[in-house]
């Protein structure tokens, strides 16, 4: 593994990559979750735009792997099933307002912990969101995630070509809608 | 300003709004039930009976509870995702693809796989799903449950309705309304919306078609597929159904107070239950039923004039559908579906 590769895969693994050395499952779903919680929570909040329900999104996310954890565990990448899940539910429409009236319900007591983000970047996250449900996660994954697109095509469980495609067409239409230069497509 | 320049200033606000978090305990599970010997499981099965009647006095006494009853509970294949009531039967989507609960017996039968679905309607004897696959709507038979047909569209679909014998298919991006001839299975129509508009929401009610989104409620007459009016109401329309002679719009978490009412006649736009933060609504059985966050969630009905009356606290957030004469209630974590008979949330007022 050369050492971008190994950087790739220490960012969406954690877990194969614990520094303690420790490889017994407990131990390492919570290694994955203290190192993955706060992108994974970015990832879900600009996928979703919702700062309340962000936090939930990504306690779902995890919940779910944990609940998998025998299976997930033996994956090269734990990260990207996390990734994956978080992502799905962040754009589903139903299962967001679920998650954010459960937040909404919480948040009567305590107030959300995700930052708002500036006027300029929420406008592009908005611009994003109102992308096909696939175009808005390559783009998520791409720019948030700072993720090559083999690795997007990994989490996202397709093939390149279909990533290539689809950051194709979502930069065209967000340079169209935030009347921006398209510039040179990313490698 | 260039598009890869502006993205990557995006990317460090969003990470820069998480920057402070620190990660929470994770809210694990429950651990399953341990295993009981088989030779253990009858008295164990008696102390339980023994345990239910006693905490519960009231199954003692009759059905007299103080809120009103579940009709059934019925575990799901996977976290629901939409539902619609149709031929006897509530037809759910979840993660692992379409359900078919039968109404008489509350039994929900096996899943047909379907790839990432998104909404369903149902018309001319099948039920018609939006996945996120593709640019294509599946088209499942009601009565044999398999798939009968796929129609293509030009962009991906994100919301479905029935109305005036068509299926409509609301697409984002572009943003797009498609007619679909159920019979020939056919794109028929297809309707442009403002590039700007963002829409949420499709429904059929006072014999047009409604688009609710970022500001604007659309009106569309489905006879010869055109806008016909825009009302502009204050905030984003995520949801909006029809009963008591109006339409009713519940909002997005970032405005969660309140209903906007609108008169489909006149196009006036009044906000009530503003001290309600309303996170679902469906209409059924002459009325309009809500869930309420004010005091955790609560199912709840809204008379004419906006006024809240709370019915039953509930377990968790719900998404409610109705059909069949009740009031669903879909619960992710489960994930489940409790049904509340409307006669009897009409009796407790």
């Amino acid at each position: 593994m050369n050492q971008a590769e190994k950087l790739i895969g220490g960012f969406l693994t954690g877990a194969i990559e614990d520094p303690t050395g420790q490889r017994d499952r407990g131990a390492s779903f919570d290694y994955l979750y203290q190192t993955e919680y706060r992108s994974v929570v970015a990832l879900a909040y600009v996928l979703s735009g919702s700062r309340a329900g962000a936090e939930d999104i990504a306690q779902e996310a995890f919940l779910a792997t944990h609940r998998n954890w025998k299976r997930i565990v033996k994956y090269e990448q734990p990260g990207a099933w996390v990734r994956r899940v978080a992502a799905n539910i962040a754009v589903s429409l139903f299962r967001r307002r679920m998650i954010e009236a459960r937040a909404l319900a919480r948040l009567a007591a305590e107030p959300a912990r995700v930052s708002m983000m500036d006027d300029q970047d929420a406008e592009f996250w908005a611009a994003v969101r109102s992308l096909p449900t696939r175009q808005a996660q390559v783009v998520a994954l791409h720019y948030l995630e700072d993720l090559p697109v083999i690795e997007i095509a990994r989490v996202l469980d397709c093939a390149e070509g279909t990533v290539k495609a689809h950051l194709h067409k979502a930069r065209r239409s967000l340079a169209r809608r935030l009347s921006l230069d398209e510039g040179q497509e990313p490698e | 300003m260039n598009l890869e320049r502006r993205a990557r200033q995006a990317a460090q606000g969003a990470r820069a709004s998480v920057s402070l978090l620190d990660a929470p305990p994770l809210q694990r599970p429950l651990r399953s039930w341990p295993r009981i010997s088989l030779r253990l499981a009858p008295a164990v099965a008696v102390l339980a009976l023994l345990a239910v009647v006693l905490v519960r006095p009231d199954w003692r006494r009759g059905v007299d509870s103080a809120r009103p009853a579940v009709a059934a509970t019925i575990g799901l294949s996977g976290a629901p995702i939409a539902a619609r009531f149709d031929a006897n039967a509530m037809w759910v989507l979840t993660r692992s693809g379409l359900q078919r609960i039968d109404a008489n017996t509350n039994r929900a039968g096996p899943t047909l796989a379907l790839q990432r679905p998104v909404d369903l309607t149902t018309a001319s004897g099948s039920v018609w799903v939006a996945t996120d696959a593709g640019n294509e709507i599946t088209r499942v038979s009601e009565t044999t449950g398999r798939i009968v047909s796929r129609v293509a569209l030009p962009s991906l679909a994100v919301a479905l309705e029935t109305a005036s014998g068509s299926v409509w298919a609301l697409s984002t991006a572009p943003a797009r309304l498609f007619r679909i001839d159920p019979t020939s299975g056919r794109l028929v129509a297809t309707i442009r919306l403002e590039d700007s508009f963002s829409p949420s929401s499709i429904t059929a009610a006072f014999g047009s078609i409604w688009i609710g989104g970022n500001g604007i409620l659309w009106k569309i007459d489905p006879a010869d597929a055109t806008i016909t009016s825009r009302i502009h109401i204050a905030r984003p329309a995520i949801r909006v159904v029809s009963a008591l002679g109006a339409l009713w719009a519940m909002s997005d978490e970032t405005h969660p107070a309140g209903l906007d009412r609108v008169d489909p006649k006149t196009g006036s736009v009044m906000t009530v239950a503003r001290e309600h933060d309303v996170s679902s609504l469906a209409a059924g059985g002459d009325s309009l039923w809500m869930i309420s966050l004010r005091n955790g969630p609560h199912l709840a009905r809204v008379d004419a004039n906006g006024r809240v009356t709370d019915l039953r606290e509930l377990s968790g957030s719900a998404v409610i559908v109705s059909g069949g004469r009740s009031i669903w209630a879909f619960f992710s974590i489960g994930p489940s579906v409790k049904r509340f008979p409307i006669e009897d949330l009409l009796r407790r007022k």
